[in-house]
């Protein structure tokens, strides 16, 4: 075919286009880059402020054990933190989708944090139960009923070996309506001794004490040394209290119950139906008695108090022999207070050791919160005066106070790191009143 | 590499007036949504001089809190977009398959392998989802000058631009605030998509044995994943299972393109 | 040569391939012919790729699925493959983007000859020009084989006589065509070998100038042996 050479004129050229076709695909993708990138980089959740615990007194090691929980209020959303020595955490519960949520530690106290950081091994299962754990000894005390019989389930681990055992411990019998509870657990030396607190429920759904029980475990041998019921006195109509001892260095720990008895007029009923809720204006009178409990001979030594009405007010702490009550002193409202009176009364020797106060303004601040306490220090917050208008506080610190003898142990404030420069606004967005320990 | 580019500038440019249709219809629905309740508002309050008859100043509703009242309006923008892409995954592969001019014969016969092609889909769907969040994102930062213009002295207060994004429901969902959980959702979605073309794929090669198979295949592998978002509860440490899930993930997505490759490779049909 | 060995196919219940075995040779105008649904058009597109056969191979010059398969072998399916939208000269921008193979100067050639527009969109051409679109295609690259698919059915009268111009020209001189029809009229001068396809199998595999010579018959006659018992 003559026509189809190809060197005959062309009436077509086809149009070539080499680099064009690629300027739709490259500006859709550098936008969306671009723009997604700054969303994330500048805009988003990362750019919320960190802070962190700055020791500016003492041991780091005393800082390391606190937590303070928060929120970040200077941008909507839940802003749930975690401040600590070494920075702040957001909890954010990461979420796919609506209906289904990642797994996250943020369920987890901070104790339970510590000690899987520290014994994961040992702590992978243990999803219950109550821990104790001394310098050498770390426990886990679970009860669970089997037939009509009670059974403490404890988990041992040795810290110095790392070795880990199991043992099962026959509780007593564990009859239809009653409800036993782990009431305290406290090791001493190389034992532990668990407290049971045995309650009924009758058909009202009222409970009552009915007795408390005492197991001394040797962790050494893996035996149990005693049990016992604990000689307290007829518990009908009573209401009990149990302090723990809160102090790790004792070798022989104590648990003291303050039992009260309303003496008020429907007392004569109070053996079937519990306290009831009395409309009268005349002020209801208390009978107080207290009783200290040794776990290592199972003596039970009746003890005097002063003011028991006025015993853990805010809180009363054992340890060893000495019990630390805190009261509120100067102005103080539903969670902080200008000061605290704190009296130290050794309950061997049934007599005040010694009282004294702690001034927020000694602490370098105006409010101070709550107080915990664990190993003879005393842990609170101290913030200055809200101001109005401002959710947070100007400034948060944390000051730990020997019991004993009032002095300071530790001085941490918490500091602004970033990113932004404005420490003092954002520090006024934070609202950190609430002190964990991590042990 | 190159056929790569080619046909995803092929994919995109055959898609564009798809696409500025949802950025325009967006847009217009936002900014009239917005105008709308910036005017309701203003009027609500029966003034004159700028004071009310009890003469004192209503108060200010700031960018945020006006997104707040247009939750409706934000859904509405970002329903019919979604619907398109979510159409077009299928789209994506049977409009070249369907109709009378099948122009996968010519994808399928690019000289050097089809998976440039599938790459080529892939890349480019995903490049419209992220395009219109970014577009989004953009509009976003221009109804805010159209606040600051449309409004009046008296109503304007000032925001932060995350609140603003943090206000409507529909944002939370799709430009979540922590980029972990972009990651974590916009994955899951890629996740899902790779799947799909598994589907699709499947479909194309063994007909209504195939669907069957690339239905079950996703719902396995979807199920598969949320379990193993909470695998061995009580056993396994939230950060195990996190790995757990991970690698879950990087295998899931490892098979869906492994599959999906063989198939366009060698089982598929045209 | 394009080797066809043992081809199996199953299209939903129906075996549509049941053990098709045949050679198309360069140089060499090869038809497979058969009834409609007779498996002409899968045995094209399974040389292609464009399906898979259930059993049996299928090699190209010795080689199977070879990954230049494409630069050797053009395909002009039935339908014109290209988007409604586009326009002729995307279409042919398509090929040019893809296969070495392509001849810039060959198809704006082709273009003028069969006087298309390369403004129209494929959308809008008619039949006659959808064909001859498909033969700018698959004509133009510079490939060593050509399969077409039905390329004359629904065409009118003039078209099909440009299309025949085509076929013995010079453009298709040293290629090997497989070309599959039930309208064998127009070309039946030209074919070389004939390969008639009968319930999935070879009913007869024919050298068209040999069965003239040595039998008097003219592939039609052919046909009506095969088809008509």
């Amino acid at each position: 075919m003559d026509k189809l050479e190809a060197d005959q004129p062309q009436s077509f050229r086809i149009k070539r286009k080499g680099t064009v076709r690629y300027v739709l695909v490259g500006a859709l993708a550098a936008i969306t880059i671009v723009t997604l990138g700054i969303y994330y980089g500048f805009a988003s959740n990362e750019r919320l402020p960190s802070f962190h615990l700055k020791t500016i007194e003492g041991d780091e090691v005393v800082g390391r054990t606190v937590q303070l929980d928060g929120r970040y209020v200077g941008r909507w959303g839940n802003r749930d933190m975690r401040v600590g020595v070494e920075g702040t955490d957001y909890s954010f519960e990461k979420r796919l989708g609506m209906w289904i949520s990642l797994p996250t530690f943020g369920n987890y106290s901070p104790k339970s944090q510590a000690l899987i950081k520290e014994h994961r091994g040992f702590m992978r299962g243990k999803t219950g139960g109550t821990i104790d754990q001394s310098k050498d000894w770390l426990t886990i005390v679970d009860i669970y009923r089997q037939k009509d019989e009670a059974r403490l389930k404890l988990s041992v681990l040795n810290k110095s070996t790392n070795k880990s055992a199991a043992y099962t411990i026959d509780a007593g019998p564990w009859k239809d309506r009653e409800n036993i509870y782990p009431g305290d657990v406290q090791i001493g030396g190389d034992n532990i001794y668990i407290l049971l607190e045995h309650m009924t429920v009758n058909r009202a759904g009222v409970a009552r004490y009915l007795k408390f029980t005492a197991f001394a475990f040797d962790l050494k041998t893996g035996k149990l040394n005693a049990s016992r019921d604990i000689p307290l006195p007829d518990l009908t109509g009573l209401s009990v209290s149990t302090l723990g001892d809160r102090g790790d260095q004792t070798e022989a720990p104590n648990v003291v119950f303050i039992t009260s008895k309303d003496l008020s007029e429907s007392a004569g009923n109070s053996a079937d139906s519990g306290p009831k809720a009395t409309a009268s204006s005349e002020p209801r009178r208390f009978e107080y008695k207290a009783y200290l409990y040794r776990y290592a001979d199972g003596n039970l030594l009746p003890i005097n108090i002063p003011d028991p009405a006025k015993f853990g007010r805010v809180g009363t702490y054992l340890d060893g022999n000495m019990a630390y009550t805190i009261h509120l002193a100067g102005e103080s409202d539903s969670w902080s207070s200008e000061a605290y009176r704190i009296e130290g009364l050794d309950l061997s020797k049934q007599k005040l050791k010694m009282t004294y106060s702690l001034k927020a303004s000694d602490l370098g601040g105006e409010l101070m919160g709550s107080p915990r306490f664990k190993n003879g220090l005393l842990y609170f917050i101290v913030t200055g005066e809200q101001k109005p208008g401002s959710m947070g506080r100007p400034y948060t610190k944390v000051a730990a106070i020997e019991a004993a003898t009032g002095k300071v142990a530790y001085l941490g404030q918490v500091e602004y790191d970033g990113p932004s420069e404005k420490a003092a606004d954002e520090l006024d967005q934070s609202v950190l009143i609430n002190l964990n320990l991590r042990s | 590499m190159s056929h790569y580019f080619k046909l995803l500038a092929l994919e995109v440019r055959r898609f564009r007036f798809v696409l500025a249709g949802m950025m325009l219809y967006t847009m217009i629905i936002e900014v009239l949504a917005l105008a709308q309740q910036i005017n309701s508002y203003k009027h609500r309050f029966g003034l004159t001089n700028g004071v009310t008859d009890e003469g004192s100043v209503p108060p200010s509703l700031s960018f945020a809190n006006l997104i707040i009242n247009t939750q409706r309006g934000f859904a509405l923008a970002i329903v019919i977009p979604m619907a398109v892409l979510l159409a077009y995954v299928l789209l994506i592969w049977y409009r070249d398959w369907l109709g009378r001019h099948p122009f996968i014969y010519r994808q399928l016969m690019v000289p050097g392998g089809r998976t440039p092609l599938y790459f080529a889909k892939l890349t480019a769907f995903l490049l419209f989802v992220f395009g219109m969040l970014a577009w989004q994102l953009l509009l976003v930062a221009a109804l805010q000058l159209e606040y600051a213009w449309l409004s009046p002295e008296w109503m304007k207060a000032p925001s932060v631009f995350t609140d603003a994004m943090y206000a409507s429901r529909v944002f939370q969902l799709i430009l979540p605030l922590d980029f972990t959980e972009f990651l974590i959702n916009y994955g899951f979605g890629i996740l899902l998509v790779l799947l799909a073309f598994a589907g699709i794929l499947f479909e194309r090669s063994y007909r209504i044995r195939g669907l069957l198979i690339g239905i079950l295949y996703l719902v396995l592998n979807v199920v598969l994943f949320i379990y193993s978002t909470h695998a061995f509860d009580g056993f396994l440490y939230p950060d195990e299972q996190l790995a757990v899930c991970l690698t879950i993930f990087g295998l899931e997505v490892a098979a869906a393109l492994w599959i999906s490759l063989k198939l366009i490779n060698r089982k598929v049909s045209a | 040569m394009i080797h066809v060995e043992n081809a199996h196919k199953r299209y939903r219940l129906r075996k549509v391939l049941d053990g098709v075995s045949f050679t198309a040779q360069k140089g060499q105008i090869t038809c497979l012919i058969g009834m409609n649904g007779a498996g002409k058009s899968t045995l094209l597109k399974a040389i292609m790729g464009l399906t898979p056969l259930s059993k049996g191979s299928i090699r190209v010059d010795g080689v199977q699925s070879s990954r230049e398969l494409y630069e050797k072998v053009s395909f002009i399916p039935d339908h014109t493959a290209m988007p409604g939208g586009y326009r002729l000269e995307e279409g042919l921008r398509f090929m040019a983007d893809y296969y070495h193979s392509w001849n810039e100067a060959r198809a704006a050639e082709l273009m003028t000859f069969f006087n298309l527009n390369e403004g129209d969109r494929v959308g809008n051409l008619s039949k006659g020009m959808a064909a001859k679109f498909g033969l700018v295609l698959g004509l133009a690259a510079d490939t060593e084989f050509v399969l077409m698919d039905e390329p004359f059915s629904g065409i009118d009268l003039f078209s099909r006589e440009l299309i025949g111009e085509v076929f013995s020209s010079r453009l298709i001189e040293d290629r090997g065509v497989l070309i599959t029809t039930h309208e064998i009229d127009e070309i039946e001068h030209l074919l070389d070998r004939a390969v008639l396809l009968k319930d999935g199998k070879v009913a007869r595999d024919i050298d068209c100038e040999q069965v003239r010579d040595e039998e008097g018959k003219s592939v039609l006659d052919v046909m009506r042996e095969v088809y008509r018992t």
